[in-house]
């Protein structure tokens, strides 16, 4: 089965001013389909940089990033949101969700966006992802209306809208309590064992315990690739 | 010493940090500068010059034009009363002319002067050349501008040889001429001598300038002005029209003081939106600081200090504007007022600007946007620290109300999520979208309020077309002889009846005093037959006249020269006609005048009956109103030049200033009114237009203070259409809404607003008109601006990078 990641020499380097800031040096990473990794490492180190380049948000210096058959380098920035939408799940760590719409509306939006499904098939996947998270009851309510773990969840079953093969989140309980954060986290576990690819940055130690793979990131360099409860 | 360098530090980097927000706000600024600088500069500047070239002219307190051709010697009899001060005579008269190179015959007005050197009252200046002598000609400067003509230019004109041709020897100004641009006639000026020419007798007058001795009234003037008249009349000389002039107020300020109320609202206006839009700004920006304010109080600043910062800010984006939109305006004051003084035939050669409202601009401008951004900054300041810093989301501040709730439940949960998302940006910043919205509405409800304006000013002409039954009404140089008049009326085949009015000045006296009239050019008594089918005014009390007034001592006169009077209907009034007694005659009725704010004598109706009693020519009139077979101002034009040239083959002459046609009368008061209504509506566009700014502004803070928003779009699989078309939806959002709520608003306030409108800057009573077809305009108009000022914000929405709108 073909990796569903694949990063290549990946180099990544910040302008400031007269001042080039590297910030990941010659990555090379491969994770198969179903894999959950967790990206540990000290802050400003270059996680969310790493997470940037597997989701298209930005782009590598040099190298290769291939994700999921795509090379995200060669799509312009209209493709890369497009390809977004339907191959990867982004989970936030201030959830993001629109504050105009409600939790069902927010769920249906990026069904809307990839215009793959037809209105009743989005509002039947919306609800039953509603369903899949525990959501059911506040399909209605605003995001200002329900709590943070709710909200949280409500942006995993957004993220899950398009169905997409890999799911990346940014310190998705960063902002939880750790009543709420179990909870997320046994969410990320069921979608791993549905066959989800979860790629995690994270500072919490059981989330990252519980991946099948841990990946340290010092000074823009995979310090340590350590795979855990790997099955079989 | 630290804190205060860091504190022009912070503002400098907050100026510089968002080029696009600190140019939108300077530009706001600049404009409501320009605007209440050029507006305010140019009253300044009309006041000062117009009193000025008045004063300068010397201006006549009475000026009589005369009927007939009056003996020079005359005007030494009045020059020697004991309370005229002076006299100076003139003589003007209707020609028919060519201008070099036209084929058509237009009709102008020659005028001349006994000695053009020793003019004393309303003088009429040398601007080029000389002053005519022998068979040359001058033209007035107006119409040698808007006739093109030049020094040395040759113009025919008919005279009582033939055409004649005489050369342009010098250009005049004459200090009371209607602009030929608004209708006015052209005038030309030539030599005493060259009167006989044209049929004119030689050292006879047909006006007279009267100044009085000071101490200077208006009463004193009307008095004397009614003295001047009896003893002309004495002598056969019948008093067509009498000009009261104010020697320290320029004629043009009735005019003027519509406009400048427009100007002055337009002025204040612009100034009061530009610093809404400043407020608009500031609060965004401190919600976009909102962390950093946490953050500076968490490290022990105080509100003030925090307040000191934003104002500083303000204060310097005021002073730049300042900078800009001073020169601009006193240039735009400049030109505007050349422009509109050059409009009452005043000169501005050289660059000048008003003091007064350099000073009001500088201190106007430097504290309205302060006064403007207090309360946000304050507000902001106030923040506690806890609530600034926690603000790394995209803000729940929809929902907090029951109308966000009840929004969303009842609209928003129905539509397509991208319109629910546009809908739901509109209600998230009620402030703003209050500031905003307010523009659009008041914008929208005066753009109503002035087109139906316009449709109640066509609606009352119409109506009082409808009370004109005559085709054309001849005005006769000299009473005619209906035995005379009829033959050549009747053999024109369009002439289906005619009817014979009368003309004859009239004195009206209330418990013997002579009473005050509303007309600027004086009251003229119009006699017709008391079965008159061809006019009726529009009647306000009493009634008109029926078979049973024929030989009664009945009027009907003017309803506001009445109310200036305390008249009523059946009330008496002594009148005393040309060289007869004074007697008693009863008002039964009162009519609405619809002179506008033009210059016009009054009517004063009676039957022809009584009148004709004791004329010594009963059977000769001033007037012939004649019906026909008409129905577009093509075929009246036709019908009215046959007329006049059958009465010419007859040797009748037609008096130009009294002979009109109906349709061409319409169209003549229509176009007197578009300048006023045209810049009314001016009023309207400005402020749509600032709205429409104003609009662009908030979209593009929008914008900026949802990046976070749009980069998860982005995330979450939002290419760039759809982000464009959010933000166009809201825009179109924000046009709807408005044009909602403007509609009702201005159905309410459309018919008191339009009559006191027309009041105020018309001088008319209107028959009101909603113009429904202005609610469909203002929907496009709008949806139009809403595109228009959304545009770039949402095309600059599509072009943020994903990346930096999602770090923390």
């Amino acid at each position: 089965m073909p990796n569903i990641i694949e990063l290549s020499h990946v180099y990544k380097a910040y302008q400031l001013g007269p001042i080039s800031n590297p910030v990941l040096h010659d990555i090379s990473l491969s994770v198969t389909p179903g894999e959950f990794v967790a990206i540990v490492g000290p802050s400003g180190n270059g996680k969310s940089t790493l997470l940037n380049l597997l989701t298209g948000i930005d782009r590598p210096c040099q190298g290769d990033v291939q994700i999921n058959g795509s090379h995200l380098q060669r799509l312009s920035e209209e493709q890369l949101s497009a390809w977004r939408g339907k191959n990867v799940g982004i989970v936030f760590q201030f959830f993001q969700l629109l504050p105009s719409l409600n939790i069902l509306q927010n769920i249906l939006l990026p069904m809307d966006f990839a215009a793959t499904l037809n209105k009743r098939q989005r509002l039947e996947r919306a609800r039953y992802l509603l369903n899949l998270v525990g959501l059911d009851d506040q399909a209605q309510q605003l995001p200002g209306q329900v709590s943070g773990g709710q909200q949280q969840r409500a942006a995993i079953a957004r993220a899950l809208a398009n169905d997409p093969a890999l799911i990346v989140a940014d310190e998705p309980t960063g902002n939880l309590d750790g009543t709420t954060a179990d909870a997320v986290f046994e969410l990320f576990a069921n979608l791993q064992r549905q066959g989800k690819t979860l790629i995690m940055v994270t500072h919490n130690e059981s989330l990252a315990q519980a991946a099948s793979r841990r990946i340290a990131l010092f000074a823009g360099r995979i310090h340590e690739d350590q795979y855990l409860n790997r099955a079989g | 010493m630290l804190m205060q360098s860091n504190l022009w530090q912070k503002v400098r980097a907050d100026l510089l940090a968002d080029k696009a927000r600190t140019a939108l706000s300077i530009k706001s600024l600049t404009i409501g500068f320009f605007v209440i600088g050029t507006l305010l500069g140019m009253m300044d500047l009309q006041q000062a010059y117009m009193d000025n070239a008045h004063k300068q002219s010397h201006p006549s307190h009475i000026s009589l034009i005369f009927r007939q051709d009056a003996d020079a010697a005359l005007a030494e009899g009045i020059n020697n009363m004991t309370d005229v001060a002076g006299v100076d005579v003139l003589t003007q008269f209707a020609v028919s002319y060519k201008t070099p190179g036209a084929n058509q015959w237009q009709t102008g007005t020659v005028l001349f002067r006994p000695d053009y050197q020793q003019q004393h009252y309303d003088i009429m200046s040398l601007r080029s050349g000389s002053y005519p002598t022998g068979q040359a000609v001058a033209a007035e400067r107006l119409t040698a501008q808007f006739a093109g003509l030049s020094l040395g230019d040759s113009i025919e004109f008919a005279t009582a040889n033939g055409g004649q041709h005489l050369n342009l020897q010098g250009i005049i100004r004459h200090p009371f001429v209607k602009p030929p641009a608004f209708g006015g006639q052209l005038y030309f000026f030539i030599a005493p001598e060259l009167a006989p020419l044209f049929g004119i007798p030689a050292h006879t007058f047909r006006q007279m300038l009267v100044q009085i001795k000071p101490p200077y009234s208006a009463d004193k003037a009307r008095k004397i002005a009614e003295e001047i008249r009896g003893k002309m009349a004495a002598k056969g000389i019948a008093t067509n029209v009498t000009l009261l002039q104010d020697p320290d107020r320029h004629w043009g300020w009735p005019i003027f003081s519509g406009i400048n109320m427009v100007l002055r609202v337009m002025a204040w206006a612009s100034l009061a939106l530009s610093a809404v839009l400043v407020l608009n700004t500031l609060a965004a920006l401190i919600t976009q600081q909102t962390d950093q304010i946490g953050i500076m109080k968490s490290l022990g600043a105080s509100r003030w200090a925090i307040a000191k910062i934003y104002l500083t800010e303000v204060l310097i984006l005021s002073l730049v504007a300042l900078c800009i939109g001073i020169p601009l305006s006193c240039l735009g004051a400049f030109y505007s007022s050349r422009w509109l003084l050059d409009l009452f035939n005043i000169e501005l050669p050289d660059f000048a600007y008003s003091p007064r409202t350099l000073g009001v601009l500088v201190i106007g401008g430097l504290s309205a946007p302060l006064l403007a951004a207090l309360w946000p900054i304050w507000k902001g300041a106030a923040m506690p620290v806890r609530q600034a810093l926690a603000s790394y989301g995209l803000g729940g501040d929809f929902a907090s109300q029951a109308f966000d709730r009840w929004l969303e439940r009842a609209i928003a949960s129905h539509l397509p999520t991208l319109y629910a998302v546009a809908l739901g940006n509109l209600m998230r910043r009620k402030a703003r979208l209050f500031w905003t919205q307010s523009v659009l509405i008041i914008a929208g409800v005066l753009f109503i309020v002035i087109m139906s304006l316009i449709a109640s000013v066509n609606l009352t002409l119409d109506h009082e077309l409808a009370r004109s039954r005559y085709a054309v009404r001849l005005g006769f140089s000299q009473d005619q002889a209906a035995d005379t008049v009829s033959p050549i009326a009747k053999s024109l085949p369009a002439t289906t009846a005619i009817e014979f009015w009368g003309r004859t000045p009239a004195e009206l006296f209330q418990n013997g005093q002579l009473i005050k009239q509303s007309g600027s050019l004086g009251i003229q008594m119009i006699a017709l037959p008391a079965d008159t089918t061809l006019y009726q005014p529009m009647i306000t009390e009493g009634r008109w006249f029926d078979r049973g007034d024929e030989q009664q001592n009945h009027l009907v006169l003017n309803a506001a020269t009445a109310e200036l009077n305390g008249l009523k209907v059946g009330d008496s009034l002594s009148v005393k006609l040309m060289q007869h007694p004074a007697s008693n005659w009863q008002v039964i009725g009162l009519y609405r005048s619809f002179a506008g704010a033009g210059y016009a004598v009054e009517a004063v109706y009676a039957p022809l009956s009584t009148v004709q009693q004791d004329s010594p020519n009963p059977n000769r009139h001033a007037f012939a109103l004649l019906s026909a077979d008409i129905t577009n101002l093509e075929q009246e034009q036709a019908y009215k030049e046959a007329l006049t040239s059958a009465f010419q083959q007859q040797h009748i002459k037609l008096d130009f200033y009294t002979t009109l046609a109906k349709l061409e009368q319409q169209q003549f008061a229509q176009h007197q009114f578009s300048p006023m209504t045209g810049m009314l509506l001016g009023l309207a566009i400005m402020i749509a237009t600032v709205g429409g700014i104003g609009l662009s502004g908030t979209m593009a803070l929008s914008v900026l203070q949802r990046t976070r928003e749009i980069c998860v779009l982005r995330a979450i699989g939002a290419r760039s259409s759809a982000i464009f078309k959010l933000f166009m939806l809201e825009g179109l959002c924000h046009a709807l809404l408005a044009w909602l709520l403007s509609v009702p608003l201005a159905y309410l306030l459309a018919e008191p607003l339009a009559k006191q409108l027309g009041l105020i800057t018309l001088n008319i009573q209107l028959d009101f008109a909603f113009s429904w077809l202005a609610v469909g305009l203002w929907f496009v108009l709008i949806a139009l601006l809403a595109l228009v000022a959304t545009y770039l914000p949402a095309r600059n929405a599509t072009r943020i990078a994903v990346r930096e709108g999602l770090s923390y």
